[in-house]
């Protein structure tokens, strides 16, 4: 057997940070060697989780021989940690959403191919499923040519460093956004062409959009809206998420939903109703590409440049909503 | 007794004809339509008098309303001349195609001193009255979201295929999705501007499909996604999210079935299921009682001209929304 893939964590400000750690020592090819968090009680507690050994300086673990690092700290510092990374030749897997302008984007994404170090977006949606069957049969020209998609990705709302508009970038359209937008852009093929979005804070108290509804135009003439809204009442919904996309084509409709295999539990201890995904986990399979494209040498199944591409349409809509008409893309800044 | 004639033997005229016999204070007594055969099948329920030409079921002396199921490019011609004639009239939705059409119906109506009312059905829907009722009674705090969703299959069954012109059915922003416009408004208040890009003008043969981003007054934001793009056969499904300021409801028709049927046939061994969501109380029966109670009694329809003409001021801008690609304003054109 090969040597293994060595992997640090830089950050669990995401709280996806966890579920790629844990998929990480799930993977006989890799091994979790070290893990960075700005917070040392709870830095060294995830050590501690995950059996591995914490650094209290991500410098060190970027000086010490990991292949890789996964890094899930606030958007803000995606560009920060990205560029060190690159810096000291390590293969780097960044959270979603890519990043909050697309001149960070730019030099992230620079500073990757002047390293040579491979960069993927942690876009697991890309590797749940139903989306990728929903790909294939697209690709395979099942329902003709793709004319529209509606599309969906409603969650709770996260507070912490989400709704602190310095570190995320935004509300609910610059993270929820991406999800739906490399999926479209993905599954079609196309390129985005113009944005349009309302958005506002509706539903919280926290003075940033909690409702989002993008419309995107695409250069196959194709069209499709997003709904980023943390509408999912944060106490009493059964599921964090929905990512669904209701695709038409000349042909055919076809329908996803990542997160429709579920069941329900009801638990009077907790009075509590819980819809539990069972379907394939869609963490560990995106985590498995990271480890498999360090491994074998080859791109990563989303790269940065499609997480630059999926963010611009989220860098858009905040555009489009303060100027109160439809934005035209590509971005210049 | 209230004598009820209706205009148009299509499928609405059926579902209504079918409803009158349910309600006790009104009798069918005439229909009309330019196809003598289906004006007979929908007479023979009552023993209705049939007319080919629907000026003659008006000037016939054989009814008091005027029930007007045309296809929504007569819906004018037909509604003024009842009026004119001094019959009440309920007319299918939408009321017209245009707003100075709307305006001139509903100018009629008033001027001849008659009950009108339109055809918005869906609040007489159940499943969407409670909705509307739990939304303002606070069951998610303060409503400020929407999602609604309509639509299936491309509705062939039009004469002449008049949905496929939209000169003729405004497409599916003006016929189908006016439905949930009217709801929103009825629950969020009036609409401020409306985004929406649809597949109407591109040549498609019997497809259509839109999506609109619908903010109101309130600030309140809703989607609305219209459907005439499912295969022929495909089920029709609704569907409603409604989020507030302290909870969410959601319904999905697809989930609301009370009766699924399966049956063999020696045509189709496998055979498909079809959901059936059984109500004692068909809607489209309840919404012509409710009319033929304001006729009787006087009271003032739930969806009045004005009504509909709102809800018709959004749907086309919508479709100018759609076409131009800029965001519309809904009073902009007064």
């Amino acid at each position: 057997m090969a040597k293994p893939v060595r992997i640090g964590m830089i950050s669990f400000e995401h709280m996806h940070g966890m579920k790629y750690a844990q998929a990480v020592t799930e993977i006989p090819e890799a091994e979790l060697v070290a893990v960075w968090h700005h917070d040392a009680f709870r830095g060294t507690e995830m050590a501690t989780k995950f059996q591995t050994r914490y650094v209290p300086d991500y410098q060190a673990i970027l000086e010490s021989d990991v292949d890789g690092v996964i890094i899930c700290s606030n958007n803000r510092d995606h560009e920060k940690y990205t560029i060190a990374a690159a810096r000291a030749g390590k293969h780097i897997m960044v959270e979603k959403p890519f990043a909050t302008s697309m001149a960070g984007a730019r030099r992230m994404v620079g500073a990757c191919r002047e390293a040579g170090v491979k960069l993927a977006t942690a876009f697991p949606m890309r590797h749940a499923a139903p989306m990728k069957r929903l790909k294939g049969l697209v690709q395979a020209g099942t329902i003709g040519q793709v004319l529209a998609i509606c599309g969906t990705n409603h969650g709770k709302m996260p507070g912490g460093w989400f709704i602190d508009p310095a570190l995320s970038g935004g509300g609910a359209v610059i993270d929820h956004t991406v999800h739906v937008s490399d999926l479209m852009l993905w599954i079609t093929g196309a390129n985005a062409t113009e944005v349009y979005a309302e958005m506002d804070c509706l539903l919280h108290p926290i003075g940033v959009d909690d409702v989002g509804m993008l419309t995107v135009s695409f250069d196959s003439g194709a069209f499709a809206t997003i709904d980023t809204s943390w509408v999912h009442p944060n106490e009493t919904y059964p599921i964090w998420p929905d990512v669904y996309l209701q695709v038409i084509g000349t042909d055919g409709v076809l329908t996803a939903d990542a997160f429709g295999q579920i069941f329900a539990t009801y638990n009077e201890s907790t009075r509590k109703v819980t819809h539990v995904h069972w379907g394939s986990d869609p963490d560990f399979w995106l985590v498995h590409d990271f480890i498999g494209a360090i491994g074998d040498d080859r791109e990563p199944l989303a790269t940065g440049v499609d997480g630059m591409r999926a963010s611009e349409i989220a860098i858009a809509a905040y555009a489009s909503a303060r100027a109160g008409r439809p934005v035209p893309l590509p971005l210049t800044d | 007794m209230i004598r009820v004639g209706i205009i148009g033997a299509g499928l609405m005229g059926r579902v209504h004809a079918a409803a009158y016999t349910h309600i006790p204070d009104s009798v069918l007594t005439a229909v009309a339509d330019i196809r003598p055969e289906a004006a007979s099948a929908l007479a023979a329920l009552s023993g209705a008098a049939v007319y080919t030409d629907g000026h003659e079921l008006i000037r016939s002396g054989k009814v008091d309303v005027v029930d007007v199921a045309l296809p929504t490019y007569l819906h004018k011609e037909y509604v003024l001349a009842a009026a004119a004639a001094g019959k009440h009239v309920f007319c299918e939705k939408p009321l017209a195609l245009s707003l100075p059409d709307a305006r001139e119906m509903i100018a009629a109506c008033d001027q001849a001193g008659v009950k009108f009312m339109v055809g918005h059905v869906v609040r007489f829907f159940p499943e969407y009255a409670k909705l509307r009722q739990l939304a303002k009674a606070g069951e998610v705090g303060t409503p400020k979201f929407a999602r609604t969703s309509r639509g299936g299959a491309f509705p062939a069954h039009g004469w002449q295929n008049w949905f496929a012109d939209p000169a003729k059915s405004g497409g599916p922003l003006v016929d189908l999705v006016i439905h949930d416009f009217d709801w929103l408004r009825w629950v969020f208040g009036p609409v401020a501007r409306v985004f929406a890009k649809s597949l109407t003008g591109r040549q498609l043969p019997n497809m259509d499909y839109c999506l609109t981003t619908v903010r109101f007054a309130s600030g309140a934001l809703a989607h609305v996604e219209g459907s005439w793009a499912a295969p022929a056969g495909a089920p029709f499904l609704t569907a409603v999210e409604i989020g507030g300021t302290g909870g969410l409801m959601e319904y999905r028709s697809q989930q609301a079935v009370g009766l699924r049927k399966t049956v063999k046939t020696p045509d189709h061994p496998i055979a498909n299921a079809v959901p059936e969501s059984p109500l004692q109380e068909d809607p489209y029966m309840l919404e012509l009682r409710h009319f033929i109670h304001c006729v009787a009694t006087g009271a003032q329809p739930l969806v009045t001209g004005q009504e509909a003409l709102e809800s018709l001021k959004v749907a086309l801008a919508a479709a100018e929304s759609a076409r131009t690609g800029l965001p519309v304003e809904v009073n902009a054109h007064g």
